[in-house]
Formats: structure tokens, sequence, C-alpha cells
């Protein structure tokens, strides 16, 4: 399963980051690249990490398989 | 070990601090200004709105900004401000506005920024990035990019 990190952002700005599939450490290092790319960006981020739970990371490995295509309509940025 | 992460936003752009305007120069200067400026035409773009450089109070007198957005939902618009530490907020008449549109639309500006930052975060990072616009059952907008080697 490839790593991938899905960004969800509210309609006031409140951001959720889902990172999937990163081995080990590679998780914590990605978050933090994402918060200094981000800040460089003039976004600074105050919030919490969770680490998945067992039953979320097998969660996520069944949706995989089912490559359970969501049809959208694209933003402009 | 894959993790979530929910983060509050600040928007700081300290070369803005001194400015009284968003105009110019500095747009093609400092790449923040420029992201900022885009934000508020998506507003503009989104709501039918226009691109102003002042917004009004509800007696009609002016209230300074660097750049501010009128859309048909809040005719006397919502202005960016930047303080001297240049921390990014909004400012906009909330009298009368019953329907909380001028924080909807501050809201909405922040949620824009934050986008653009972060699908240049995540190409910074060497991933490929989609990006997609949803609304939820509660009519709320929501954006999604995803991030994939």
């Amino acid at each position: 399963m490839p790593t991938k990190i899905v960004v969800t952002i509210d309609s006031q700005g409140r951001m959720e980051a889902d990172f999937v599939a990163f081995p080990g450490y590679s998780c914590e290092q990605a978050e933090r690249r994402l918060r200094d790319e981000l800040a460089h960006w003039g976004v600074m981020v105050k919030g919490t990490v969770v680490p998945k739970t067992e039953a979320q990371v097998l969660e996520e490995l069944a949706q995989e398989e089912k490559c359970t295509a969501r049809k959208c309509q694209k933003i402009s940025v | 070990m894959s993790e979530i992460s929910s983060y509050e936003t600040k928007i700081s752009i300290p070369s803005l601090a001194q400015r009284r305007k968003l105009e110019g120069a500095i747009i093609d200067q400092e790449p923040r200004a420029a992201l900022l400026k885009r934000s508020l035409e998506l507003i503009a773009e989104d709501h039918e709105g226009t691109i102003t450089s002042q917004v009004k109070d509800c007696d009609g007198k002016t209230i300074p900004c660097l750049l501010g957005v009128s859309t048909p939902q809040c005719p006397k618009g919502v202005g960016v401000v930047v303080d001297k530490n240049g921390k990014v907020s909004f400012v906009y008449d909330a009298y009368g506005d019953d329907l909380e549109w001028g924080r909807k639309i501050a809201g909405e500006i922040s949620a824009n920024y934050n986008a653009i930052a972060t699908q240049m975060a995540l190409q910074a990072m060497n991933f490929e990035v989609t990006t997609q616009n949803y609304r939820t059952s509660h009519g709320q907008r929501l954006i999604q990019l995803e991030g994939s080697v």
C-alpha cells in the first residue's frame, strides 16, 4: 500500500491530516515536515497527533482493496 | 505507525506587517501575499463578489484593510488586516449580519489560503496532489487534498 497524506480543511480553515501507510517513525517525520512546509507558507499550526489503532490500520487496508472511487466536484486552487 | 493530526491554524505574514494596501510590487515579491490575494479571488468567484480595496461598517464609514472582498450576501465586505507581528486576521461589521456571512466568508478565506498552502507543502514533499471540494449533508464546505507518491 503506497504512502499518502490526506488533508481535510473545513469551512473555518481547521485542518485534519491523515497519514496513511507510513512505516515506523517515518510518519512523525512526515508530520513534522508538513508542519514546516506549511509554516514556510505562513500557516502556523497547533494541534494534536493521534496514532492510529490497529483496527483503523486494518480498516484502511480493507478499504484500499475495495478501491471505492468517490465522485466529487474539483476545487479551483 | 500511521497517525491522524488535527490542527487549529493561524496565518502569519510578517513582511506585510507595515503595509497599508496589498497591491503593486509586493504581490510579485512576496508569494504569501499573492496566495492571500488568490484566496480572496476564489471567494469572489464562488460568491459572485468583487475584490475591493476597502470595507464599510453599518454607518457607511470605511474600515481600513489591506484588501477586501464584497459579496451579495455580505455587501459591506470582509477585509484582511495584518498586525505588527504579521498575524493575519479579518475585519467586517457584524451588525445586522444575522446569518453570519462575515464570519463565514472570513473562514472561507482562511480555508482557501490553507488549501493552497497545503497543496504547495505536499508538492514540496514530492507528493502528487489532487484537490476536491465537498459539501457535507449540513451544507458545510470541505476541501480535501490528497498527496500520494
